[in-house]
């Protein structure tokens, strides 16, 4: 009865799950697996990790756009002006709402040796 | 009587602040606002909107998320009307009639009779919640870590056999939640459990960054696949008001929907999905004219609408008196009160009353603030039905990310919390819900350690949890819940009420 006791007996479990559903799957016909479009999730996860990269060295300001625009290029409807009118407003609205209305400490805009916001 | 009025005025002298109740207003008029969006259920707006409470004192941030939950299901049922897309299993129900009413240009009627059968709801609701905290509280106070840890796994039992889908798949999701919860040292001993030496998962992994990942990315990742195709009513939305006749016919369903779904509620492990289904079958066997059920009866909006609102409500009795979440959005409400420094359980109705009994008054505050928001601003909710999911999910990943930067100030939290995204989307596609999950993770940190008090109370012997009359009895109750569910003819009856 240590440490490792629950998280041990839940793996074990999860094992023994894992290994039923397995079984059940060449017993039982389920749906069909269906395609795997990778657009979505590789640019999606792109445009998230842009963003963590620049949050801090650059600030909201550049962030926001930046996972707006890239993260928009995932849906094959996307309209480029549009999308990035809309990623400039959200972010100034964002802006307003998070750093000035709700004070949260968010960086707004650093330009290294310039501005830092 | 005389304690459940004072407590009530306690609450409501709390409640009726201007702060606490513009943060009410606030909360239900976001949570509908974005509630509405189609393709957004209440987890993913609350998810979403829990950084906006981060800057509020405790028990205004907890009256505003309690209005942007009850907004979010309010938006769920407009766009269930209007569009025919459930936001969530509770409004599937609501899709079958009030959709039919809208077609006929009823949709105002059906928006209307929604909002008032609700707010009925609500009241009874806020209520039996006012009525049965004392007691149960008490009750809890009695309940030592072996009566917990099996309160916990009746809960768990009841939350595997009324999620979607395989109850083998929910079982495994629900154990990876709890798996999850272990990360990070151990509480008793002092050692690093699953950290791999990477120094931010030494105080385990974070509860929003968990929630973003699989109700904010993941979701995204889902809606980009489907083709993108609405239902719109084009037909206009007509008066809002029901007529003498409406009203008389809705009058029923709405008592009887408000009773059944406020009982349900209070179930353990997301009784309150039932509501709507067992009232809509109840209307249904009661009508004369049961045939005509799915073609615009008004009845069919009324029940299961109030049954919904009941539901919602009570489902925070388990949550408030005895601190464990039944459901993935009373889950979402621990991790957001215990970031606010509140721990949820019998505890906080003595040490911190006011709290309490606020959040209780809060609630039928939200309620009426819903009807008064949500009916005239019906034109408004419509517009934001016509908002194309190309503009809106960039609009998600930028809140998402903001929201998770924010919790600590840590761009790393944002990279893992895409690495979950992806982990959900693709357990979503293997027919993995992420719901139990959530529940698993919230309660699996309760669960652990009530078991490991219990064991070393019973230096160590099993037979603590059969000897003891109250959990030995909780576990018969989960065991039975179980059995039953996989006895195929019952399993085939579970099918059913989730795909009418």
């Amino acid at each position: 009865m240590g440490p490792g006791m629950l998280p041990r007996t839940v793996a074990t479990g999860i094992g023994l799950a894992g290994l039923a559903i397995c079984a059940l799957a060449f017993l039982k016909d389920g749906p069909a697996l269906g395609r795997w479009p990778l657009r979505g999730p590789v640019v999606v996860t792109l445009a998230v990790i842009g963003f963590a990269l620049t949050i801090r060295t650059f600030g909201l300001a550049v962030a926001g756009p930046l996972v707006m625009i890239v993260g928009g290029a995932a849906s094959p409807e996307s309209r480029p002006r549009e999308l990035v009118v809309f990623a400039l407003v959200m972010t100034a609205l964002a802006i307003g709402l998070f750093r000035y209305l709700l004070s949260l400490p968010i960086p707004v805009l650093i330009v290294p040796g310039l501005v830092t916001i | 009587m005389e304690a459940f009025l004072d407590h009530l005025a306690l609450g409501f002298t709390v409640a009726f602040t201007a702060q606490n109740l513009g943060l009410a207003f606030i909360g239900c008029l976001i949570g509908t606002l974005v509630g509405v969006l189609p393709g957004i259920g209440p987890i993913a707006t609350i998810t979403m909107l829990l950084p906006i409470t981060f800057g509020i004192e405790p028990v205004g941030a907890i009256i505003m998320l309690a209005g942007i939950y009850y907004g979010a299901q309010y938006g769920g049922s407009t766009t269930a009307i209007l569009v025919n897309i459930p936001g969530e299993v509770t409004s599937v129900v609501t899709t079958l009639d009030g959709h039919q009413m809208a077609r006929q240009g009823r949709a105002g009627v059906a928006l209307g009779i929604s909002a008032l059968g609700s707010f009925f709801a609500g009241t009874v609701g806020t209520l039996m919640v006012a009525a049965v905290a004392v007691p149960l509280t008490r009750l809890a106070l009695l309940f030592g870590a072996a009566e917990y840890t099996a309160l916990m796994v009746a809960g768990l039992a009841f939350a595997v056999v009324l999620a979607r889908g395989s109850i083998l798949r929910a079982v495994a999701m629900i154990g990876l939640g709890v798996l999850l919860s272990t990360i990070g040292t151990d509480l008793d001993t002092g050692v690093e459990r699953m950290t791999h030496g990477v120094a931010s998962l030494a105080d385990g992994l974070d509860f929003a960054v968990l929630a973003m990942g699989l109700f904010g990315f993941a979701e995204v990742l889902r809606n980009l696949e489907a083709v993108e195709r609405r239902d719109v009513v084009s037909q206009p939305i007509g008066r809002l008001l029901p007529t003498r006749e409406d009203l008389a016919r809705s009058i029923g369903p709405v008592l009887r929907g408000s009773v059944v779904g406020a009982i349900l509620g209070v179930l353990p492990g997301n009784g309150a999905v039932l509501g709507p289904f067992a009232s809509y079958a109840l209307e249904k066997r009661l009508s004369r004219t049961p045939e005509r059920f799915g073609t615009g009866m008004i009845e069919g909006v009324a029940g299961p609408e109030s049954a919904n609102n009941a539901g919602a409500q009570t489902s925070f009795v388990p949550l408030l008196a005895l601190g464990i979440p039944p459901n993935a959005v009373m889950a979402l409400m621990v991790g957001a009160m215990t970031i606010h420094g509140v721990v949820p359980g019998p505890l906080v109705m003595t040490r911190n009353p006011s709290l309490f009994w606020g959040v209780i008054a809060s609630m039928w505050i939200g309620n009426l603030m819903l009807l008064v928001i949500n009916l005239p601003l019906v034109g408004l909710w419509v517009r934001f039905l016509a908002v194309p999911y190309r503009l809106m999910f960039p609009a998600i990943l930028l809140f998402c990310c903001i929201g998770i930067y924010s919790v600590n100030s840590s761009p790393g939290d944002v990279v893992v919390t895409a690495g979950l995204g992806l982990a959900g989307w693709a357990a979503s596609k293997l027919g993995f819900e992420g719901a139990p999950l959530l529940l698993g993770f919230v309660l699996g940190r309760l669960l652990e350690e009530n078991l490991r008090r219990a064991l070393v109370l019973s230096r160590g012997d099993l037979a603590t949890f059969v000897e003891r009359p109250i959990s030995a009895g909780l576990l018969a109750v989960a065991l039975l819940v179980v059995v039953v569910a996989v006895v195929p003819a019952i399993r085939r009856g579970r099918n059913e009420v989730f795909t009418t």
